[in-house]
């Protein structure tokens, strides 16, 4: 085990593992998107309150899910890479960010243009909707930080430990809507609040969708990093020009 | 004639602007970070290219 | 120790502290976290009165009375109730038996020894619950609750 990670952890190696497994997240991607819409869209029943204007919980719900895990696989990458000085888990936590963040606006955006219709406003400062802001800045100042070293080691150092002393912020997140008295609704994942099934498959596809998407632009992106990060090695070289020299 | 009037022509009636809304915007935010991932991927074969090249 | 379990102790430190630190931040900022009172608060003088403050609650069955603009509603938590006065426009979601988050001042009027408290609202939202079901369910789960 321990030297299969070694193996998986080496620039060369990871950079092939990516470029492999990129087609096997895209078109299961595309497959779960292209049925979790239909399926969100057309097979699903409207609601007894809400009518159609809940459908937007298909896309809500999976990027809020996201945002918090996005979250978590970066702070836990980032302190692996800190303990065990793994480059290539430094590379996982930094390219996860930019994701984190757009899952998280997703999230923000859906939520608001559901809320006008339902709660009557776009906005408003409970302890959901103001932790998960909160999620926002962090992801921001995570790749700013990030950015502001020249050396690609100190950078993955100090943001690494401004996810891990972030991460307080996601058990507040999840529980925000138990502990205080807000307007958010409570849980209707894992709760049966859904109590329709093709409602349940809609959410459950769109999910799935979603953690492939996560992937795919994972792998997309720690390519881009590592050929950048490893610019000087011989192996970068050769897959760059094409030819072995 | 409000915005939600305007689009209630759609499918999902008095709620079609705010459902299409949210589905457009979402569509838009995840198309565009797949195509700047690979945007970034080819612009830096290109550039690693080019300094290979000058050696 | 080796440098390694070294940086494990610090990781496993940091953690430790932040989220102490957190839990610690959250006892004493609880109230400051509540985005609104219940009825119940207000009846044990937990809500600031005087100030500008929000109360949650259900809308109780029957009680929604309107005249012109004007609409008046009492706002439940199952214990205590309290008459909420409005003049505005409704969310759609405003249902009776529904959830509902007013903001607004407390005014009294006393005649002897008995005093009405009535919330004067500027603002009514929706709270809906996390409950969505196409209607044939929801009726079919209101009938069984009925014969039950």
């Amino acid at each position: 085990m321990w030297k299969w990670i070694q193996r998986q952890s080496s620039p060369k190696i990871f950079y092939q593992t990516c470029s492999n497994l990129t087609p096997w997240f895209f078109w299961p991607f595309i497959g779960f998107l292209v049925i979790g819409l239909y399926w969100a869209l057309i097979v699903s029943p409207a609601d007894y309150q809400q009518g159609d204007g809940y459908r937007i919980i298909f896309i809500h719900v999976p990027s809020a899910i996201l945002s918090m895990m996005v979250y978590a696989i970066m702070a836990i990458a980032g302190g692996i890479g800190l303990i065990w000085q793994i480059k290539m888990a430094e590379v996982v936590a930094k390219v996860s960010a930019p994701i984190g963040a757009a899952f998280t606006i997703i999230a923000l955006v859906s939520g608001a243009v559901w809320g006008k219709p339902m709660w009557g406003a776009w906005w408003v400062w409970d302890a959901r909707l103001t932790s998960e802001l909160i999620l926002l800045f962090l992801y921001l100042a995570y790749m700013s930080l990030n950015n502001a070293f020249d050396n690609p080691r100190t950078a993955a150092k100090s943001s690494s430990i401004l996810a891990l002393v972030g991460l307080v912020n996601l058990p507040i997140i999840h529980y925000s809507v138990k502990w205080w008295n807000t307007l958010h609704q409570g849980y209707s994942v894992g709760t049966g609040g859904l109590k329709d099934p093709d409602m349940q498959i809609a959410l459950a596809l769109m999910f799935v969708a979603s953690i492939f998407l996560y992937a795919l632009l994972v792998a997309i992106k720690a390519k881009t990093e590592v050929l950048i990060r490893e610019q000087n090695s011989r192996w970068v070289q050769e897959e760059v020009t094409g030819a072995s020299i | 004639m409000t915005m939600v009037e305007y689009f209630s022509f759609l499918p999902y009636g008095k709620y079609a602007f705010y459902v299409w809304l949210a589905y457009g915007i979402s569509t838009i935010t995840v198309i565009t970070l797949f195509l700047s991932a690979n945007r970034n991927h080819q612009k830096a074969l290109i550039n690693l290219k080019n300094k290979y090249s000058r050696k | 120790m080796t440098r390694r379990q070294n940086r494990m102790l610090l990781v496993a430190l940091l953690l430790f502290g932040v989220f102490s630190t957190g839990y610690l931040g959250i006892k004493a900022f609880n109230e400051n976290l509540l985005y609104f009172y219940t009825p119940t608060d207000i009846a044990n003088g937990k809500a600031p009165v005087g100030k500008s403050f929000r109360v949650g609650g259900l809308v109780e069955k029957d009680s929604v009375q309107r005249q012109d603009m004007m609409v008046s509603f009492v706002v439940t938590d199952n214990n205590k109730s309290i008459e909420v006065k409005y003049t505005g426009i409704l969310p759609d979601l405003f249902r009776e038996g529904q959830g509902v988050v007013t903001s607004g001042s407390l005014t009294s009027k006393c005649i002897g020894k008995e005093c009405k408290y009535t919330f004067l609202a500027t603002d009514v939202l929706a709270k809906h619950d996390e409950n969505y079901m196409p209607p044939e369910v929801a009726a079919a789960l209101k009938s069984t609750e009925i014969k039950e």
